[in-house]
C-alpha cells in the first residue's frame, strides 16, 4: 500500500521567503493547528485529522525540511524560523483565533507563536512534548549532536527517522504506516532538518535557540487559565514522565491523562483512548 | 427438554420475583414492573387468549407499540405455542400488506390503531378467524385486551402452563427491512432464539444485574429472557434517526441503564446532543450498535460520553443469522479505521463462538451443495456465508430465495448472507459492502463500502454512494455524494473528488459524480443507504450508451 493512500489529503503550498512550505487546511469551522515534532511530519496526525475535519478546520503544516515542505541545503533551521514560518503561514490564510495540537519539538514552536499571540489561543492540547528548558537529554540524542558522527547517524544511515520507528512505538507499526514516516526523508540531502532539529536543542545559554526558549518558558504562565489537554505515552525515552510532571506542575487546571503502554508516538499507540478525549475537549472548550 | 423460548420469563419470576423486570411510560406516567407481575400478566394473557381460542401453531400477528403489553403478549403466544408475526411498521403500508398477506394470519392481535387499519385494508387480513384489540380502544372494538383489567381480574396470578416444544419448532416470523429487494419472512424456530440469548449472555456478558434500554424492540425481549430489566425509551422504534435525544437521555440517567442495543443514526444524534449540553453517561457500561457500518468518529464521539470502563461493541449479523462477528469500537479505533479510510472494508470483527464463517467466490446463481473447494483464501474478497445455532434455516413461503440463500452440506447448510467480503491474516471479517450492489464494469468489480470510504474522507462530504448504471459487466460507476457543508463550489467538488478517483487503482474508472441533497436510507435502522433508489436517481440524470463510450455529465 502506497503511504498517499494513507494520507488522503490534498496538501497545499505556500512560499516563504523563496522555499515552499506543505501544509494540510481541511474542513471547515473553528481552526485547529497541529504542529509535528522531529522526525515525522504532518503524516503523524493523519488520523486525528480525519477524526476532526468534519467540524472543525483543520491546519497542519510541515515544518521547512519537514515532510513534503521545500528542504532547503542552506537555511536557517532554528526554532525562531519554523515560529516566523508558522505566524506567517496563519496570517496568509487569515488565521485570528486557533487552538493548538503539539507534540516534541511542536510543543516548542507551538509555544511559541502562542506567547507572541496569547489572546488568539483558545485552547491547548499537549501530547510528548516540552516548551521549557531541560539538561535532561538521552545519550542516544546526544549523540546525534556530536559534529560527523551525528551526520552520519542521522543523514547517513537515516538513523534518526528509522530508528524513531521502533523507538518511539510500543506496538509495532504497520510497514505502510512505517512507510508513510520514511517516504519523505529518502535521502542526504532529505535528512538536513531532522539533524538540525537535534543540533537546535538547546542545552546551554550558549546555544543558538537557548534565548528563545527561555522566553518561550517564562511566557507559559499566561495560559494557565487556557483549556488544556495533556496526553502523555509513558515510555518515552526522551520526553520521559519528568516533563509530563512539568506541565501538570505548570498547568495545574489542565485535563491529564496518562498511558502508562504507550511510546513517544502516542498519536499511534493510543490512538482508540485519545480519540473521545480529544473529541470531547474540542467539542467543550470550542464547539463547531 | 422443553425448548419453549417462553419458559426464561417464569424461571427469572421465580428467582428473582421482586426485581424489577420492565419500566415503560404509561397513560399516567412512568411505572415499573417486577418480573413477578409480568409473569402473571402473561400468564392473564395467555388464559384470555386462550379463552378467544388462539392455540398451539396459530400465525399470530402482533401489531403492539414497544411496551409492557408488547413484552407480555409475545411470551404468552410464545407460552400458547402461537408463531407471532413481526414485522416494521415502518416499511410503508403496501410492503407491509404484501408481507402479511404472505404469511395469511389466523390471529390478529394490534392497538386500536392497527385494528382501525385491519378494517381500512381488510383483504390480506382475510385468513383471521380470531381479532384481538390491546389497550385503550375508545369504545371501537369490543373485549380489549388491557393490564389494568388484568391486575384487577380475580384470574390475575393463575399460572398458564408453558407448551412444550421441540428446538426446531417454529417461533416467530421475522420480516427483514427489504432494504435490498422486497421484504422476506424469516422463520425463527425456538431453538435459533436460544442459541442467541445464549451468545448474548456468554459473548457481551448480560444478565441479570443489567438494566437495558432497547432502542430496538426485539433486544426488549432478549433482555427479559436474559433476566435483565428493560426500560423501554420514549421513541418511535420505526424512526431511530428522529429520536428526540433529551427524552433518550433522561431515561438512562434516571434509571441507570447500563446497556443499549440500537443503531448508529440513534447514537449520531443522542452523542451530539449530550456533548453539546455536557451529558455524560456513567451508568453505561455496553452499548451494542449494529444495523450499518458505524464510521471510527461517531465511535469516538460515542466514547466520549461514557465512563472509561465503558465499551461500545458493533455486532455484525442479518436478521436472518444475528449475531455472526462482534469488534469493539477500541479496537477499531486503534486499528481497523485507517484501513477502512483507505478502502479496505470495514472491519466487523472475529466470528463469534458457536459461529462459522467462509468466503465463497461471487455468484448471483444458487449453489446446491456445499463442497470443501468453495472457500476463497485470506484477502480473497467473496461472498461471506455462515453456519452455527442462531442462524436461520429458511424464508417463509420463498422458494426461490431459499434456494438463493441456503446451501446443503450434510445435515447442515449455509447461510448465504448477500454481503461480500474478506478475511485478514488473524481472522478477521471485513466487509466490502451487498453482493446485489456491486459494480460491474468491462474491466472488474467495484465494492460499494471500499470505494466509497474513500470519498468520505473528504471534509465536505457527508456520505457517498456508489452505483453502477447500464448492464452489468458493462456498468459505468458513478459516485453520488450527500453533503455536509452545502456551500462548496460544485466544479471545485467535483475536481477534487475526481482527484481522489484518479488517485487510487480501484477507483480510476469513476469519472461522474454527482450531488443528491438527502439519501434515501432503510427504514429499520436510518443507516443503510439506499443505492438502488440513488442509482434509478442517477440514471435519469446520466444517459449512458450501450458501448463503452461515455457521455461527460
Amino acid at each position: 500500500m502506497p503511504a498517499d493512500i494513507l494520507y488522503p489529503f490534498a496538501a497545499k503550498k505556500i512560499s516563504l521567503h523563496g522555499h515552499n512550505l506543505s501544509f494540510l487546511d481541511q474542513g471547515r469551522g473553528k481552526v485547529i493547528v497541529m504542529l509535528h515534532g522531529n522526525p515525522t511530519w504532518s503524516f503523524y496526525y493523519r488520523n486525528l485529522v480525519s477524526l476532526l475535519q468534519d467540524n472543525y478546520r483543520v491546519i497542519v503544516p510541515d515544518h521547512m525540511g519537514c515532510g513534503f515542505s521545500d528542504k532547503p541545503q542552506d537555511y536557517s533551521y532554528t526554532l525562531k524560523t519554523h515560529i516566523d514560518n508558522l505566524q506567517t503561514l496563519l496570517a496568509e490564510l487569515g488565521i485570528e483565533k486557533f487552538s493548538l495540537v503539539v507534540h516534541d519539538w511542536g510543543g516548542a514552536i507551538g509555544m511559541g507563536l502562542a506567547v507572541r499571540c496569547p489572546e488568539r489561543v483558545e485552547s491547548i492540547v499537549v501530547l510528548n512534548t516540552a516548551a521549557f528548558r531541560s539538561q535532561r537529554i538521552p545519550l542516544r540524542i546526544s549523540i546525534c549532536r556530536v559534529p560527523i558522527l551525528g551526520d552520519l547517524i542521522v543523514r547517513g544511515f537515516n538513523g534518526f527517522a528509522r530508528g524513531a520507528l521502533t523507538m518511539a512505538v510500543t506496538h509495532e507499526m504497520a510497514p505502510a504506516v512505517a512507510r508513510g514516516y520514511l517516504q519523505p526523508y529518502d535521502s542526504w540531502a532529505h535528512r538536513l532538518a531532522l539533524l538540525r532539529f537535534v543540533q537546535d536543542i538547546p542545552l546551554t545559554p550558549k546555544d543558538e535557540s537557548w534565548q528563545d526558549l527561555l522566553e518561550i518558558e517564562n511566557g507559559l504562565a499566561q495560559f494557565q487559565t487556557t483549556p488544556m489537554l495533556i496526553l502523555w505515552g509513558g515510555r518515552d525515552f526522551c520526553f520521559t514522565s519528568y516533563f509530563y510532571e512539568e506541565w501538570r506542575q505548570r498547568f495545574p487546571g489542565a485535563e491529564s491523562h496518562f498511558f502508562p503502554d504507550a511510546g513517544h508516538y502516542v498519536l499511534e499507540d493510543a490512538f482508540a483512548a485519545i480519540a473521545p478525549l480529544i473529541t470531547a475537549f474540542f467539542h467543550k472548550h470550542i464547539r463547531p | 427438554m422443553n425448548h419453549n423460548i417462553a419458559q426464561t420469563l417464569p424461571d427469572t419470576a421465580r428467582i428473582y420475583p421482586e426485581r424489577t423486570g420492565l419500566i415503560s411510560k404509561t397513560a399516567r406516567g412512568y411505572r415499573s414492573w417486577t418480573f413477578k407481575e409480568m409473569d402473571n400478566i402473561t400468564d392473564w394473557f395467555a388464559h384470555r387468549l386462550s379463552e378467544r381460542g388462539v392455540k398451539r401453531g396459530d400465525r399470530v400477528m402482533l401489531m403492539v407499540k414497544p411496551s409492557l403489553e408488547f413484552i407480555t403478549l409475545t411470551f404468552a403466544l410464545f407460552k400458547l405455542g402461537a408463531v407471532i408475526i413481526l414485522i416494521d411498521p415502518g416499511m410503508g403500508y403496501r410492503n407491509l400488506l404484501r408481507c402479511i398477506g404472505q404469511v395469511e394470519p389466523g390471529v390478529f392481535i394490534g392497538i386500536a390503531r392497527a385494528c382501525l387499519f385491519k378494517l381500512i385494508f381488510p383483504g390480506p387480513f382475510k385468513t383471521v378467524r380470531i381479532s384481538v384489540c390491546v389497550g385503550p380502544c375508545f369504545g371501537l372494538f369490543s373485549n380489549s385486551l388491557a393490564v389494568e383489567k388484568a391486575e384487577k381480574s380475580s384470574s390475575y396470578g393463575t399460572s398458564f402452563p408453558t407448551a412444550e416444544m421441540h428446538a426446531d419448532d417454529l417461533a416467530a416470523i421475522l420480516f427483514t427491512t427489504g432494504s435490498t429487494g422486497p421484504p422476506k419472512g424469516v422463520r425463527y424456530e425456538h431453538s435459533i432464539f436460544q442459541a442467541q440469548l445464549k451468545l448474548i449472555r456468554d459473548y457481551y456478558l448480560i444478565g441479570p444485574d443489567d438494566i437495558d434500554q432497547p432502542a430496538f424492540p426485539l433486544f426488549a425481549l432478549f433482555s427479559t429472557g436474559l433476566g435483565a430489566c428493560s426500560v423501554i425509551p420514549e421513541m418511535n422504534p420505526a424512526k431511530p434517526a428522529q429520536v428526540d435525544p433529551a427524552r433518550f437521555v433522561k431515561t438512562i440517567n434516571a434509571y441507570r441503564v447500563t446497556y443499549s442495543f440500537g443503531s448508529p443514526a440513534i447514537w449520531n444524534v443522542v452523542s451530539s446532543y449530550c456533548l453539546e449540553h455536557k451529558i455524560e453517561l456513567p451508568s453505561v457500561k455496553k452499548i451494542l450498535m449494529a444495523g450499518a457500518p458505524v464510521p471510527g468518529e461517531l465511535l469516538a464521539r460515542t466514547m466520549s460520553i461514557l465512563p472509561d470502563d465503558a465499551e461500545i461493541h458493533t455486532p455484525y449479523g442479518a436478521t436472518e443469522s444475528l449475531p455472526i462477528a462482534s469488534i469493539t469500537a477500541r479496537e477499531v479505533l486503534a486499528d481497523t479505521w485507517e484501513k477502512t479510510r483507505t478502502g479496505k472494508g470495514v472491519c466487523v470483527g472475529k466470528p463469534l463462538p458457536s459461529i462459522t464463517v467462509k468466503i465463497i467466490k461471487i455468484s448471483d446463481e444458487p449453489l446446491e451443495n456445499w463442497d470443501e473447494t468453495l472457500p476463497l483464501p485470506d484477502y480473497e474478497t467473496g461472498e461471506i456465508v455462515v453456519k452455527g445455532p442462531v442462524v436461520t434455516r429458511g424464508y417463509e413461503n420463498n422458494d426461490r430465495e431459499n434456494q438463493l440463500a441456503k446451501i446443503a452440506d450434510g445435515e447442515e447448510f449455509w447461510h448465504r448472507m448477500g454481503d461480500l467480503g474478506y478475511f485478514d491474516e488473524n481472522g478477521r471479517l471485513w466487509f466490502c459492502g451487498r453482493k446485489g450492489q456491486r459494480v460491474i464494469t468491462g474491466s472488474g468489480t467495484m465494492y460499494t463500502i471500499c470505494c466509497e470510504a474513500l470519498f468520505n474522507e473528504h471534509p465536505a462530504v457527508f456520505r457517498s454512494a456508489l452505483v453502477g448504471l447500464g448492464p452489468p459487466g458493462k456498468q459505468v460507476p458513478v459516485i453520488i455524494v450527500e453533503l455536509r457543508d452545502k456551500t462548496v463550489k460544485m466544479e471545485t467538488l467535483v475536481a477534487e473528488l475526481q482527484h481522489i478517483a484518479q488517485q487510487n487503482e480501484f477507483t480510476r474508472q469513476i469519472k461522474h459524480f454527482f450531488v443528491h441533497p438527502n439519501f434515501p436510507v432503510d427504514i429499520r435502522h436510518n443507516a443503510k443507504i439506499f443505492r438502488e433508489k440513488l442509482g434509478t436517481w442517477a440514471a435519469g440524470k446520466l444517459s449512458v450508451p450501450d458501448g463503452n463510450e461515455q457521455e461527460q455529465p
